[in-house]
């Protein structure tokens, strides 16, 4: 049994080339038994190594550790394997109705999954420069599949921003190659160490920060993510936003733990709180209910980034269980828009009234998942959001900050939250395909605001009792919150004042974001400098 | 040796300088390729040293060059014919769909 | 013009900071991995031309993955490529 780690990326990858070959429409229920034996792998893969106590390396091919490829799988990866095969899952079933015959859309759908969980488990620098290019490319086929001139458009700015990314990437591994002679994480890693911190590390640290800035959306970066995730088909959308952003976050991770850098630290919390700020501000201003949701994606990744650089444990901790929480009420935010768009056939929020009517069972569960994203107690948003209160709660500039940009959060969603109200007058409406994918991520969001302590237990071994859900004081806070941000939102937000729609239409081409990449190099260049 | 260095960089900085003030589509992407074979070049060079030869074992014992960033730049060439070929053919939608190649007349033709 | 002006500044500083990053690179290299590969690919893989024995035996992961790459890549453009009255 130890060569699971290559059954779990090899065996989605040739379930999808069969189902290409044979067009045939009984073939494609071989997605099924795929996906059941890579669930079933990956349970025994973690429950035979001793829960991860230490990692598991295997070499692939035999040859020496310095010389060849090998793979890696400890905690952190083990969980966010178990995440993305979860995910996997519940697309599949949303999707099924409608994509029972389609043989290609299974194909792109199934090497993504592949290519995914090989990402997660590489241990090599240009390995990991592989995946994360076979990534964007099956993601840009994927958000042109409606082939109209918005998807094309959108597609075409995704693919060649993040690819002059990934060259940044290319030019810090030749210095980090030239300088300790391997390609291997773990090597690298002691031969730095050895090396204490010259010029030519801190600018390869420099390079490969800002590839992996692209990658997962930091402050200047980040204008692709709006167009991609609007543009895209409802379940591609809630697999980009849900899964695939936090590759970014977990090469952030490996990276980090790599060069081990913490100069760079205070730059790196500063830009989650300007992402999130931004995010917020252009969240705000949208009448298009996709552009909204991925305009939370970029905010609640800038919280994610100020959870996870920070110098106190606690708050890294929150950071990384942010990262699994907001991939489970994303992705229930997004289907069920996914559903309420079909319904209706129109995209903006004015428009849309009276679902909770129409459409019960929708409606609730879109509920649950706007009380995860908010931070309400006995919701999963609540457990991370608290963790990472904690951990900056000695400085006391940065607790308003996060407070401002909860309350913004709020205020965002009671805006959302019209298209529950009213009554609709239109009469012809589509047919809607199956709400059980949905009924099972509410679930689970309920059910990882009730029982995080024996889950994370389990995972991480970290005690979280301290975070308490039953306490008073946080419920108060919860509900000032509301109130202040329904007050804000009736006599400023809703009349639509003049900043508004020019934020709105503010429009950054591609000349300017290149632009702005060049100049994040330079502020980070000369800010490690010093 | 080190010159080969700064001209290989010069040339990345070039195409690099390219993408910024491009307003057109198929030039964006002939300067995304530019770039691209710079940062081959750029490998190439970091592990020359005069006199040395190429990396096949025959009666020669001199020097030999270092073989593995050819062998990560065979694909590397690869992965950027891909990538073009792709972002090629969005152009060519792209001018069915809106009739222009230009970045920022989008805005106004909204179809 | 403010935007080419600064470009070119910003652009130049990083040609400036990189040169002088790779001079001191290239005194203190590490040549461990050439010294294996040039000693080592014929005993252990039987091929006298040391690139296609790294690319073909010691990174033989990287190169099915490129190759996925032509496939994926060459599926797409045929699918984007279809009217949209042939699509099956």
């Amino acid at each position: 049994m130890k060569y699971i780690p290559i059954y779990l990326i090899f065996i989605p990858i040739i379930t999808s080339m069969i189902i290409y070959l044979f067009n045939n429409k009984y073939v494609n229920y071989l997605v099924f038994l795929s996906q059941g034996v890579i669930t079933y792998f990956s349970i025994k893969y973690f429950s035979l190594n001793n829960h991860f106590l230490e990692s598991n390396i295997l070499n692939l091919g035999g040859w020496e550790k310095a010389i060849g490829i090998s793979l890696k799988n400890d905690r952190l990866s083990m969980a966010f394997i178990f995440l993305s095969i979860f995910i996997w899952w519940v697309i599949l079933l949303y999707s099924w109705n409608n994509r029972k015959g389609d043989f290609k859309f299974l194909f792109f759908l199934l090497f993504l999954e592949g290519a995914f969980l090989g990402l997660l488990q590489t241990n090599d620098l240009f390995n990991l420069f592989i995946f994360i290019e076979i990534t964007t490319i099956i993601s840009t086929i994927l958000i042109i599949y409606k082939k109209d001139g918005y998807s094309v458009k959108s597609g075409l700015y995704y693919l060649l921003f993040n690819s002059t990314g990934m060259i940044f990437y290319l030019l810090g591994l030749i210095l980090v190659y030239t300088v300790t002679g391997t390609l291997n994480m773990d090597i690298a890693k002691e031969r730095i160490e050895l090396l204490n911190n010259t010029l030519i590390i801190k600018l390869a640290f420099v390079f490969i920060m800002a590839s992996i800035g692209v990658k997962s959306a930091f402050f200047p970066v980040y204008n692709w993510l709006p167009k991609a995730h609007g543009a895209a088909p409802a379940s591609i959308s809630a697999l980009l936003s849900g899964l695939l952003i936090k590759s970014g976050i977990y090469a952030y991770i490996r990276l980090h733990y790599i060069f081990n850098i913490n100069d760079l630290n205070d730059l790196f919390f500063i830009l989650g709180i300007l992402t999130a700020l931004s995010g917020i501000i252009f969240a705000l201003s949208q009448k298009d209910i996709k552009q909204v949701l991925a305009f939370h994606t970029i905010s609640q990744i800038g919280i994610i980034l100020m959870g996870l650089s920070s110098y106190e444990t606690k708050a890294n901790i929150g950071g990384l269980l942010h990262v699994f929480n907001h991939a489970l009420f994303k992705s229930l935010l997004f289907l069920g828009s996914g559903i309420i768009i079909n319904h209706y056939n129109t995209r903006k929020i004015t428009e849309i009234r009276g679902v909770f009517k129409r459409l019960p069972v929708v409606s609730v569960i879109m509920i649950i998942g706007m009380f995860s994203i908010t931070g309400a107690p006995f919701f999963n948003g609540f457990v991370s959001k608290t963790i990472i209160k904690y951990g900056i709660k000695h400085n006391s500039f940065h607790s308003i900050l996060f407070f401002i940009i909860n309350l913004g959060t709020c205020i965002s969603f009671i805006k959302f939250s019209q298209i529950f109200f009213g009554d609709f007058k239109k009469t012809d409406f589509k047919k809607i395909h199956s709400r059980s994918s949905m009924i099972i991520l509410g679930i689970s969001c309920l059910l990882m605001g009730i029982l995080y302590a024996p889950i994370i237990n389990v995972f991480y071994d970290i005690d979280l009792s301290f975070v308490n859900i039953f306490s008073l004081s946080a419920l108060f806070n919860y509900l000032i919150s509301l109130v202040i941000g329904f007050f804000i939102f009736k006599f400023i937000i809703d009349k639509d004042f003049y900043p508004m729609k020019k934020i709105r239409h503010l429009y950054i081409s591609f000349e300017t974001t290149n632009f702005m990449l060049i100049s994040f190099i330079i502020i980070m260049t000369i800010i490690s400098l010093r | 040796m080190k010159l080969s260095i700064i001209l290989a960089f010069i040339t990345l900085l070039i195409g690099i300088y390219g993408l910024i003030i491009s307003k057109n589509i198929i030039k964006s992407i002939i300067c995304f390729n530019i770039s691209q074979g710079a940062v081959v070049l750029l490998f190439l060079t970091f592990s020359k040293e005069y006199p040395s030869s190429i990396p096949i074992i025959s009666e020669n014992s001199s020097n030999m060059v270092d073989p593995l960033p050819q062998a990560l730049m065979l694909t590397t060439i690869v992965i950027g014919a891909a990538i073009t070929a792709l972002a090629l053919m969005l152009s060519i939608k792209i001018f069915h769909y809106y009739g222009t190649l230009d970045w920022k007349e989008f805005i106004e033709r909204n179809g | 013009m403010i935007k080419k002006i600064l470009s070119i500044l910003m652009l130049i500083s990083l040609l400036i900071v990189f040169s002088l990053a790779s001079f001191e690179a290239l005194e203190n290299s590490n040549s461990f991995s050439k010294d294996f590969y040039i000693e080592n690919t014929y005993k252990h893989t039987g091929s006298k031309n040391l690139v296609t024995g790294i690319y073909l035996d010691y990174r033989l992961f990287d190169s099915i993955f490129e190759a996925s790459i032509l496939l994926v890549s060459v599926t797409g453009i045929i699918f984007m490529s279809k009217r949209d009255d042939e699509v099956l």
